[in-house]
This record gives structure tokens, sequence and C-alpha cells, in this order.
């Protein structure tokens, strides 16, 4: 099969379901086979499973946040917006601790993210070349991220460790005196938890932006050369906008992966010191699940998620202006 | 995001609508009824065909080993009854079994701190056995009254206790005694424990690595530190926080100044501290028996000694836990495996001396004054300081208050990174808002 | 919950040494290359060093497994670690791989198969319903999973599935992504083909399953590849539907094992080990495939 270009290309514009009008239309194909439930006989197992656990879900959820709604009571008294107005009280302590939460997660995202987009982008660069090996280095570095979060949460917890680790026992032969406590204290622990994620997935990006690069017309490269462009000029001017839709897929799925962080928090650092790294899902699934107050965790599981969909909606708004200029 | 393709049709979206808030009416069931229930009206001694068990404990550690010895030897004298014990971490053990029991895949048996059975019981998890522990024969002339009265919430007994384990001093004999100091006789009283510490770190031995951050071991050597300058953590009723009061701040400062003399290292979490000590690299350690003495003594080369906590303040306290068994609510009792269970019940309680092996301090008063008891150097050794034990105030939700506002607190002071006084003020802001939310949320259930 | 949430890809399945890269390689000289290796070799180092230290660390005695200097050869070759393990009742490790493993696959073919059904019908047949249907499931792409966390855990209670696999199976697997991913794929294959088959008197269900599945293996391998890892990196979501050490997957049950031996590291680099040499084996031998479907993902989002 050779690549629909067309077809992608359109659908990062927001065009592709215009192309799919299009090709509906006309009747789709001009199929005339089985009969007028096949359509929906084909949709069901699907829509099933879709209208179980994720329409009613977010209907319920909504439903639940507007209760006082504990696992435990037999009553579960209507609070109407009590849930959400609790969490923009300034004196509440559930408020206190949501926002401190929403902070960790929004400096993970900060932190995390440029990393992410910047050196895979580096890296699939690099192995985007001709040399022998290629194969060998792009499966190294994408090893551990099918290891999984609880191997890599167990085994940097062993390297990282203050007073017996492997990691501040050679920093200590390179001459820093110092024992640094990665796992305890800022602004280290904030180092340890982009540094060990970058570990673990950036093989994941660099593989998507190799695509990437693969996909880039090469006679632009052949025509930046025949005009005789350097290497930086042909990487701002060919390079980079040939991979704009790659590059908002990568940034839109980072920056959702990294507001989603909860595994590396919950076995390298436990929220610790002082929950300034408990993560704003740890909380939501503390409190639902911990202290059972379910009415609660939904109310703040939504508005993390208008935070993130206006984010990703941003997103597109800006690669879009970028893509007129 | 792409756009949608058309406007839906308003029939369409109805419909949908329509067909999740259905669908929602199916999923919303009832509330969990946790209401009262009544046990079956059995003693023990169950004599019928075999049946299994399920007992629950957060007992992953040496003394899950000792705990499923006693449930084989359990076994072999009731042969129709087996128990199968689940282990896992206490703090998934709190968390999972709640919802176990609403969702009906309760176990039958458990075992919990004494600080979470009053949560439990507000939350109608696990039942009042006032009445079983009768006809089992188990009342408070067999007990330490202490640990026999933590059982009760609200006027009734939700728990039998097993056993009670007060934080106690770990010292390392190789590491004193290759200081020039005497093996045999670790230091008592503030002043020789803080010349001892002194000696040791002159020679560049921070000789009691104090845990900045662990959720369980940070805060419990200040909770008995504090109770030890007449501090307390909380009011009568549990209704206001009291721990930064001028005794936690001395408690705190007193903590404080071992890190900031090296007496201690820095960023230390309660497993390093545990590492180090087993690597002769420090002479003390603070923690519960319970744990400590079944691990170090799995340490071929450890030269060891145990003794109650140093009195740093002016009376002598000690933190200290009690496991005790509960029985979770079913959905149905059945008075066959309650018979069973109680069965159980009685004989471990009788049988606990054998449970000493793992550490603790048995709970019946009965076997610490065996001579079998005696026999265990270490334990007889803690158990001196049982007229000192103190618990957390038995409340509702009481260890939430702990794990998520005061440890964190002191971690931050303990962590270099906060002023005593200001975290200890803070904290205790939070706490009081949090004693409130959980008396509203509890007394509602226990209503 | 494992929801994917990334956008639609072209099929051109990517090949090593593809003509076209040649073209437009710079002709280099030899020892330019030597600090590109250089960096590339320390990188390497960067990432298996710490996997070989999990191995290393298995394998030595508790008392080695801390001492310092730190030992990247065991001094004293034991294997306790796993011994400690293997005579737990409470750390099934093998189980839990075998959990994992089990729900990794059940996860995957499911997704595979609602997602095509229903992308298949959403690009070739017109049915009133189709726009809402569609719009429904686009919208929800970029949803957060954890939005359901809450909602789904009382579902999947009522469904009397906590503590079974279907919890772990069935809620992910609407895969929005998944139908609008190949939903794409379809809408370019040429209708020809498909009137053909009408022609040899096939009904829809044959078209879909003998023209347009074989002609879309390369999307599905990316769906498939895609859905098993998110399945697999799964924690949160076990971590809460489970409750017994038999039924526990990788994930959540090396939780329990790092609180439950503290600092008994060799046993917990064992757990770690054993979960980590199968699936380091099976992605030796199926990298390429592996790296091609992810690499597929995000080709034009």
């Amino acid at each position: 099969m050779t690549a629909s270009t067309q077809v992608g290309t359109q659908a990062a514009n927001g065009t592709a379901p215009t192309s799919a009008r299009r090709r509906s239309a006309d009747g789709g194909t001009r199929v005339r086979a089985g009969n007028a439930s096949a359509p929906y006989l084909f949709l069901a197992p699907f829509m099933i499973i879709f209208g179980v656990f994720v329409l009613v879900p977010a209907v319920y959820g909504i439903w639940m946040s507007l209760h006082n709604w504990d696992f435990f009571l037999p009553e579960r008294p209507w609070v109407g917006l009590g849930n959400y107005l609790e969490l923009f009280d300034p004196t509440s302590l559930t408020a206190v601790q949501f926002w401190e939460s929403m902070r960790a997660t929004g400096l993970f995202v900060l932190f995390s993210v440029p990393f992410l987009v910047v050196i895979p982008l580096g890296l699939a660069l690099m192995l985007n070349r001709v040399f022998p090996g290629r194969t060998f280095f792009r499966a190294v570095y994408f090893a551990p991220y099918v290891l999984g979060v609880a191997v890599i949460g167990v085994l940097w917890q062993n390297l990282l460790n203050a007073n017996v680790g492997l990691i501040n026992y050679y920093l200590g032969r390179l001459g820093v005196t110092e024992i640094i406590p990665w796992l305890t204290a800022t602004p280290w622990v904030w180092v340890t938890l982009v540094g060990v994620t970058v570990w673990w997935t950036l093989g994941f990006n660099a593989v998507v932006y190799l695509a990437g690069l693969q996909g880039i017309d090469t006679t632009l490269y052949e025509a930046a050369r025949v005009d005789g462009a350097s290497r930086w000029h042909e990487f701002w001017h060919v390079t980079l906008p040939g991979l704009r839709p790659v590059l908002l897929f990568v940034v839109t799925i980072t920056i959702l992966a990294s507001a989603n962080m909860f595994g590396q928090s919950y076995l390298l650092t436990g929220g610790a010191p002082s929950n300034e790294t408990r993560t704003a899902i740890m909380y939501i699934a503390q409190t639902g699940f911990e202290q059972f107050r379910m009415g609660r965790a939904a109310a703040m599981s939504y508005i993390l998620c208008l935070l993130l969909i206006g984010i990703s909606a941003l997103n597109f708004l800006l690669f879009r202006r970028q893509e007129k200029n | 995001m792409p756009p949608l393709p058309t406007p839906p049709t308003r029939r369409a979206f109805l419909g949908l609508g329509a067909a999740a808030v259905t669908a929602s009416a199916l999923v919303a069931c009832s509330p969990p009824d946790l209401s009262p229930v009544a046990l079956p009206d059995v003693g023990e001694g169950y004599d019928g065909p075999p049946l299994t068990l399920k007992f629950w404990n957060g007992l992953t550690g040496g003394d899950g080993a000792i705990m499923r010895e006693l449930l084989l030897q359990f076994r072999d004298e009731h042969p129709n009854i087996t128990i199968e014990m689940f282990a896992m971490p206490w703090p998934s053990f709190y968390q999972k079994f709640p919802s176990a029991v609403v969702s009906g895949l309760a176990p039958d048996i458990g075992l919990m701190h004494n600080f979470h059975v009053a949560t439990n019981a507000a939350r109608g998890v696990i039942v009042p056995l006032d009445e079983a522990a009768d006809r089992i024969g188990l009342s408070e002339a067999n007990f330490s009254e202490t640990v026999w009265r933590s059982g009760i919430v609200n006027g009734r007994r939700y728990s039998i206790p097993l056993d009670v384990w007060p934080d106690s001093l770990f010292y390392n004999r190789r590491v004193l005694e290759n200081a020039g100091l005497d093996p045999d006789d670790p230091p008592r009283d503030r002043a020789s424990y803080e010349e001892t510490l002194e000696i040791l770190a002159e020679q560049g031995i921070a000789g009691h690595w104090l845990p900045a951050i662990d959720p369980q071991g940070v805060g419990r050597g200040f909770d008995s530190l504090q109770w030890q300058f007449g501090g307390e953590l909380y009011d009568e009723e549990g209704t206001r926080a009291l721990f930064n009061g001028p005794e936690g701040r001395e408690a705190l400062e007193w903590q404080l100044e071992r890190i900031l003399s090296d007496q201690s290292k820095r960023n230390v979490s309660g497993g390093d501290a545990n590492v180090a000590f087993k690597n002769d690299l420090n002479a003390f350690l603070w923690g519960g028996p319970g744990a400590l003495i079944n691990d170090l003594g799995s340490v071929e080369d450890l030269d060891w000694g145990v003794v109650p906590l140093p009195l740093i303040g002016e009376q002598p306290a000690s933190f200290s836990g009690s496991h005790q068994f509960v029985i979770m609510r079913q959905r149905a009792f059945d008075p066959d495996r309650m018979r069973a269970a109680f069965t159980f019940l009685s004989w471990i309680s009788e049988n606990s001396i054998a449970w000493a092996g793992a550490g603790p301090i048995p709970a019946r008063r009965d076997v610490v004054e065996s001579p079998e008891f005696a026999e265990l150097p270490a334990q007889s050794s803690i158990a001196e300081a049982l007229p000192d034990v103190r618990f957390y105030p038995l409340i509702p939700g009481i260890f939430d208050v702990q794990s998520t506002i005061l440890y964190p607190a002191l971690s931050d002071v303990l962590l270099l990174n906060a002023d005593p006084q200001e975290a200890l003020d803070g904290a205790a802001e939070q706490a009081n808002h949090l004693l409130e939310e959980n008396r509203q949320k509890y007394a509602e259930a226990m209503s | 919950m494992a929801t994917l949430t990334p956008a639609p890809a072209s099929s051109g399945a990517m090949t090593d040494g593809d003509v076209r890269h040649v073209v437009h390689q710079r002709p280099t000289r030899p020892w330019t290359r030597v600090p590109f290796y250089l960096v590339l070799f320390v990188l390497s180092v960067a990432f298996f060093a710490p996997i070989l230290w999990m191995i290393s660390t298995s394998f030595k005695t508790a008392g080695d497994a801390t001492a310092l200097p730190p030992q990247w050869i065991p001094p004293e070759f034991s294997t306790d670690g796993y011994t400690v393990l293997f005579s737990d009742p409470q750390a099934p490790v093998l189980r839990w791989l075998a959990n994992s493993v089990l729900v990794g696959v059940a996860h995957t073919v499911l997704v595979l198969l609602t997602a095509s059904l229903a992308a298949y019908s959403l690009a070739r047949m017109t049915f009133p319903g189709k726009n809402v249907a569609f719009g429904l499931i686009v919208s929800t792409m970029f949803v957060p999973g954890f939005v359901f966390l809450m909602p789904n855990y009382l579902i999947v209670d009522a469904f009397d599935w906590l503590d079974t696999m279907w919890a772990l199976v069935i809620p992910g697997a609407a895969s929005a992504f998944g139908v609008f991913f190949l939903r794409q794929f379809f809408l370019s294959i040429p209708g020809e083909l498909e009137e053909a088959a009408v022609l040899d008197g096939a009904n829809r269900w044959q078209i879909f399953w003998r023209v347009v599945l074989p002609l879309s293996t390369a999307p599905l391998a990316t769906l498939a590849v895609l859905s098993f890892l998110a399945s697999w990196n799964d924690f949160l979501w076990p971590l809460y539907v489970l409750f017994n050490p038999e039924s526990l997957t990788l994930p959540a049950g090396l939780a329990t094992l790092r609180s439950a031996y503290g600092t008994d590291f060799p046993a917990i680099m064992a757990g770690a080990v054993l979960a980590s040499i199968p699936v380091l084996l099976i992605y030796a031998f199926a990298q390429r495939y592996i790296i091609a479907g992810v690499s597929r993902s995000g080709l034009k989002g």
C-alpha cells in the first residue's frame, strides 16, 4: 500500500470530514449489498461498549459531581455546584490540596514537554541518516518504553537512592561532595521525575518523528541543495514545515500524557516531599478511591479535563495560525 | 479537533440522551446497604464439612511468614477449617477492603491497626463483636487495659486485639563497641543519648539516621517525643489539633537538631535508615518491633539489641500500634462460617505466644506473663514500656489526618525546607479543617 | 483505563534503508562521523546500563545489593532474590505476567474488532444517524480517560467485574482514535475493489472480511501495537479495580512488591527482571514491526 498522504494532511487541517462527506454524498461506494440494518450491526459492538463505558460515564460523572457522593453513605444529598464551588474556595483544605496537585501536574507538563518534544526530534534527525547500526540504535532507545512504568519505577528508585544509590555514588566519584536527595527534596524530585520520564518515553516520540521525516518530499531537499542552502537553512525551511502535522501530533499527545502522569510519582516519590509531587490524577484517585469521596473526585476530573481540552484546542489554533503565515 | 460533519438531528440527540439517562439510572444502583447487621447467634467450635475462610491483612514482611505458620498449626488442630491468607501492603489493604465489602468480595476476617478500627466501624464495613467476644470468652480481664479498650468505638467493640508494638530503640552493638562505648548499656535518657550521638559524630558516624521522608515512619518519632514532653496531638474529642503547642515544637526541634549537628544524615528515608543499620553504618534505629525484630533477626551478621525508647522529655511515652482482628460485613452471614471464624479467633488469641516470635508483644496478659514469653529477650525487654504506650485518639478518619497533613509537614521541616513552628501551625490549621469534615462525614454514618 | 488519543496516520509502511534517504543524504567526511557515533554510543549506554544493573542486582545477596562502591558483577552470585519471590505465595510474578499478556491480547483483539467494524460502516455506508455517531466518537477523542474513572468504577462494580479481567479488557476497548484512524484508511481504498466483489455476489460482511481487512494489515498492526502498549503500560486502573494477588497484572503486582520488600533489592529487582525479560525478548524479535507501527500512528496528525 502506498501512503495516501492527501487524506492525512487534510485531517490535520480539519478538512477530513469534508472529504468524507464528498465520498458519502454519492452514496459511498456503489455497493448495494446487504440490507438496511447492516450498518447498525457493524456499528453495534463498538457502540455498545462506547455507550456503556464512555457516554454513560460522561453523563453519570456529572450527576455524581452534583451530589455529596460518598461511596459508603446511604444518603447522597444533592449539593448542586457545591463540589465545584468548594474547589474555588481558598479557605477549604480540599481546594488548597487540589490546586497544589494541579500545580504539580502543571510543573511536570511545563518541564517535561519541551524535553520530550525537542530531544526526540534531535535523535530522530540523527537516526534518519543512513549508517550501519541504525536499526540497533533505534531499538535501544525505544526499549525502556516497552518495560512499563512499574519496572521503570522500581529500577530508578534503587538507582536514585540518596545514600546507597548508584547515581550518587558515581557523582561522588566525579567530585560532587553533596548527597543529592533525588527522591526527597525539591527541586531534585522534579529533575528525577522529568529525567526518568524522558528516559522512559523518549523513544516513542523519536519513532513518530522518524516516520514524519521520511514522509517529507525529497525533491524539496534537492531543490534546497541546488540553491546552495546550508544545513541549518534546510532544517528551518524544509524539515520543520514538513514536520508540522507530526509536530502538532507529538505536542498534543505529549501534553496529554504528561498531564496524565501518575505512575512515576506514585512509585518514585509517593508525592513527597509534603505532597509537592502529588499530581492531580494522583489526588483525584486518592480522593475517590482512598477517601471514597467520589462526587468530589468527579468534579475535580471535570475541571482538569476542561483545562486539557482548552490546551489542546489552543494548540490546534496556534499551529493553524503558523500555517497561514 | 475536527468539527462535526453536520449538525446532528435533534431527534437523534434526544434518543441518545434518553438512552444514556436510562443506562445511568440502571447503573446508579442503590447505595450500598451498610446498615447495622446482626451476626448469627453462634459460638465457637465448628465441626461441619470442610470450609475455607478468607483472611486479609497487611503482613507482607517476616511477620506474614509467622502468621502463615500459625495458620498451618491451626489447620492441624482443625482439619475442617482452612484459612486462606492474603497479605497486601497496608495502604492497599485499607484502600481495597472497604470497596471489597461494598462489592460483595469481602473476606471473612481481617487484621487491622487499632487506629483504623473507628474509621471502618463508622463506614459500616466491619461489624460489632461485643457478643462474639463474650461467647468466645474474651474479656478485659485477659488483656492489658489500654489495648483492650482501643477496640471500642462509641461504646461498642469492633475488634479483638492480637498484639501491641510500642516503638522502641534498636541499637547496633558492634557500632557502639567500635566507637569505644559499652554495647551492653545503650543510652536510656536524654543526656546520655545526646552524648553518645556526639561521640559517634566526632568519629564521623551519623549515629541515628532520622527518617525525614517515609509515609509511616517519619512522624512516629515526633508523636512519641511530643507525648514525652507532655504534649497531646489532639484534644479528647478529636476536634482540634494541639501538636503545634510548645511541646510539639520542642519535640520537632530536638529532631531537627540531630540532623543539623550531623548526628543524622540528611534526606533519609525510613528504608535508608534500616539498610544503614543492617550494614553497621549507624547505631540507633527507632521503630516498631512488629516488623523490626524479625527483619533484623534475619540478617546473619548483625549484632543488635533493643530497649524501650530513651526518655528525651519529662515522661516516658512511646507511640504504639496494635493489630486487631475484625469481622468484615457480609451481604449475608453464614452461621457455619461464623462459627469457624470464631473458632479461629479464639484459638489464635490463646496461642498468641507463637505470634510474639514475629516481634510484637501479645495483647493477652496471661501470655505476656507466661514463662515462654520471658524467654524471648528482645520482646520482654520491650514489654517494659507497656505501661507507657500511647495511641492516636481512636476517632474515625484520624489516620488520614496524621498521614496526609501532619506527617508531610514534619517531613518538610526535617528535609530542612520549612520552619518548625510555621509548618506545625499550618498543619494544625489544615488538620482542624479535616477533623471537622471527618466529624460531619462520619457522624452521619454512625447515627 | 488504557485510552488512546493519537491521531490518524497514513499506511506507508516504513522500511529501513528507504531509497528516499539516500537521495538527500549529504556527503560526509569520515572524521565528522566520530562525534556522531560518540553521541549515539553514550546515549545507548545511558539506556542500557540501568537495565543491566537491574539484572545484576537481582543476582546479588541482600548485603551486596546495597554495598558501596556499587558492584556491577555480583561478588557472590546468588539466586536469593528469585527464591524469595517464588516461595512467596503473595508474589506470583509469572501469574501476573500471564495476566498482563492475556489482558493485553484480549483488549487488543477487542479494539481491532469493534473499531474496524464501526470504521467500515462509517466509511462505506450511508444510514440515518451516521453523522451523529461519528461526531460523538470524534468528540471524545481528546477527552482524557481519567474523566471516566469514578463513574466507570461504579459501572464495573455494578456488573460485578471488580477483581476480574473484564474490568481491564472491556471499559477501555471503545477506541475513538481507532475508529477515526481506520475510517481514514478505509476511505482511501479504491471502491472498484469492493464493487468487483459485489459482482461476484459477496455481501457486506464478506466484502469487509475478505477484501477490506486483508488490504488493511498495516493500519491494523499499528492499532494493535498501540492498543497493546497502552494496556501493558496501564497502571492506575488495575491498581484500583483488582484485589486478590492472583488477579493482579504486572504493574499492579510490582507496586505491591515494592512496598512489601521495601529494602530487599534483590527480590524487587528479580521481580522487575521477570517482568522485563519476556517483553524484551519479544521486543528484540518484533521491534521492527512495533517501531513501524508506532511510527505510523503519528504520521500527519
